[in-house]
């Protein structure tokens, strides 16, 4: 078991009346699993995917990482806990616009305190991986969109993550895009054996999960049966 | 990449905003740095005019009159010479040299002249006609004057020749004014008696346009003879640092010899002293200015920045960013930014102070390097205070909302 929470709720203070983003969440994720998550908007699923980043804190519940009580951290231990066990992709890239490729995939290593020498040679091999060896010294404003998304895989992939969490990482791309991206961070997934969840709103591309969790008003309400067996474990 | 380096890369990204970013602090360590550069050149003038002067305390009797400094000795009422010792023994530090005197007009046949006696090894050749005369002695070891190399440095000339004091004068020997050397149609190497007493006359002396003109200098022992006043004078000259006469040398004298008037000769510059005593305040102002504007400058530009990259520090945080990376990465930025401003602020006012500053105090002013080191960390004191607010802020920031925001 790689993560498990149990009875997560997260409620948002609101001047009219609190909001329950996640209202009791009970959900394992094994080692090697791709878990994708959908629901409407609204229904809990980007929240779920912070509470377990660690980004936001849980209402009530628990978070275990292995045997580290993430419902519990400080800011400091959270951080931690980012810089070392998850890679994140999201929707918007999230790409520092002044550094070039090469350098917004050596930030979580050199948050992580690796030389340069090793920052630089990681950097390169995860974008030779993501086919973008020759745009190293690009600017993001210098590469197309399907090429600033595999920038932000790559740096996702950085620090060699157990557990990469995905935020509709293939919500601004067109068809085409999507299915490259969605195809490589499959490859990539299981060639790294990673743990991987991915919230989104297709049903394409949530069909390509091991496991399909439905959130709605902060609840899982459907948990299908893998479709796709024979999970690394 | 390092934590700095990543400072470095957003700066230049955003060179505009770096520039506005420095204007004011630069601006203002500019201004300091003008004001104190010439301000600094003009106290050591001042210094110098006064050092130069030699004697620039006068000790008189307590009912000598004062009204002119340069002959407030004539005439005065006598005090003991134990005085000089009293100086003397009270080691006030400031205090170059001491030369009593006793001072009477005195009549030589038809003519007035004034008879001064002054003790040789102890006074002071402080006029350049006097060396020009010939009159060389031994250099006098100064406290607090700038030795030939600062002046020359200062664009002065070296001046130490005039702070000589005469080493030889026999008490059977003289010196002339011009004047009374004219009045009394005596040369050098002739005879002049007074009294009972024959003096040789060692020296005439070249005009000086005061009243040293019409006097007649001898040994002290030998004045005090012909006027029958034993162990008595009229004055004491004192040479004192100028530093040490602002510093209070005065008072400390009047606690050393209460029952006497002292004064100085610091009325000749009163006006450049109270010049640099104003733009000594107007320095003090602009440093409070800076430190308040600057640090408003330097924390609005910060926190503007701060919103700017809110996207970015999420980013950071994101992925796994510590709180104190933040506030370590804003800092530093402080810092350098606070560098830059102070060393061009250097720069920009030492340029107005050599090229302006010549037309306000009349000398050369020079670059004063020491006060790089101090433009720059004063510059980067305040922008560090005006960053801690925006840095504090900018670590608490909540990743998932600024991820949000596009």
């Amino acid at each position: 078991m790689l993560l498990r929470t149990t009875g997560l709720c997260k409620r948002y203070d609101h001047r009219e009346e609190p909001v329950d983003a996640l209202a009791g969440v009970d959900l394992e994720l094994d080692v090697g699993t791709f878990t994708t998550v959908t629901g409407p908007s609204g229904s809990g699923k980007s929240t779920l995917l912070l509470a377990l980043g660690g980004l936001l804190r849980p209402t009530a519940g628990e978070i275990w990482f292995r045997d580290l009580p993430i419902h519990d951290l400080g800011p400091g231990g959270l951080a931690s806990y980012r810089r070392e066990h998850i890679g994140f992709v999201m929707q918007e890239f999230s790409l520092v616009p002044y550094l070039s490729a090469e350098r917004n995939v050596m930030i979580p290593l050199a948050l992580q305190g690796y030389d340069r020498a090793t920052q630089r040679r990681r950097a390169r091999e995860v974008l030779e991986r993501v086919e973008l060896g020759g745009r190293a010294t690009h600017l993001p404003r210098e590469l197309s969109i399907g090429q600033q998304q595999r920038v932000a895989i790559a740096r996702a992939l950085a620090n060699e993550p157990d557990l990469i969490l995905a935020d509709e990482p293939t919500g601004n791309l067109d068809p085409a895009l999507t299915t490259s991206i969605l195809d490589l961070l499959e490859e990539l997934r299981q060639e790294r054996e990673l743990t991987m969840v991915m919230v989104t709103h297709s049903p394409a591309a949530a069909a390509r999960g091991d496991r399909r969790v439905h959130i709605e008003a902060g609840r899982i309400v459907d948990t299908p049966r893998p479709i796709v067996t024979g999970a690394v474990s | 990449m390092r934590r700095l380096g990543l400072v470095w890369t957003e700066l230049k990204h955003r060179r505009s905003q770096l520039v506005s970013g420095v204007l004011a602090i630069t601006l203002g360590i500019a201004v300091i740095v003008a004001i104190h550069s010439v301000t600094v050149v003009s106290e050591r003038a001042v210094a110098i005019n006064l050092d130069n002067l030699g004697a620039n305390i006068l000790v008189l009797p307590q009912a000598a009159n004062v009204d002119d400094y340069y002959a407030a000795d004539i005439d005065a009422p006598t005090m003991p010479e134990e005085f000089v010792d009293r100086v003397v023994t009270s080691g006030l530090p400031g205090v170059d040299n001491i030369s009593p005197k006793l001072t009477r007009r005195i009549r030589i046949g038809d003519h007035k002249v004034v008879l001064t006696g002054i003790l040789p090894a102890q006074e002071i050749a402080s006029k350049p006609v006097w060396q020009q005369s010939g009159l060389m002695g031994a250099e006098l070891q100064l406290s607090c004057d700038p030795d030939s190399a600062e002046n020359e440095s200062l664009g002065y000339k070296d001046e130490r020749l005039q702070r000589k004091v005469i080493e030889v004068l026999p008490e059977d020997e003289c010196l002339l004014g011009s004047s009374a050397a004219t009045r009394l149609g005596l040369a050098e190497g002739a005879s002049l008696t007074i009294g009972e007493t024959t003096l040789r006359v060692a020296r005439v002396l070249e005009e000086t346009g005061t009243v040293d003109d019409g006097r007649v200098f001898t040994h002290l022992h030998t004045v005090q003879t012909i006027l029958g006043a034993k162990e008595q004078i009229s004055a004491i000259e004192v040479m004192g640092c100028c530093n040490a006469i602002s510093d209070g040398l005065l008072s400390e004298l009047r606690n050393v010899l209460p029952d006497t008037r002292i004064t100085t000769v610091k009325q000749i510059v009163s006006t450049q002293i109270k010049t640099n005593g104003l733009m000594r305040r107007i320095s003090l102002t602009f440093l409070i200015i800076v430190l308040f504007v600057g640090a408003v400058s330097i924390g609005n530009f910060m926190w503007a920045n701060v919103n700017e990259r809110r996207r970015e520090i999420g980013i950071l945080l994101l992925l796994g960013a510590p709180r104190t990376s933040i506030y370590g990465m804003l800092l530093a930025k402080a810092t350098i930014l606070g560098l830059l401003g102070g060393a061009i602020g250097f720069l920009l006012g030492s340029l107005a102070a050599t090229q302006l500053g010549p037309q306000f105090v009349g000398m050369p002013v020079k670059m004063l390097w020491i006060l790089l080191p101090i433009a720059c960390g004063l510059s980067a004191l305040v922008a560090i205070l005006g960053a801690i607010l925006p840095a504090w802020i900018a670590g608490r920031l909540e990743p998932f909302t600024t991820m949000q925001e596009v």
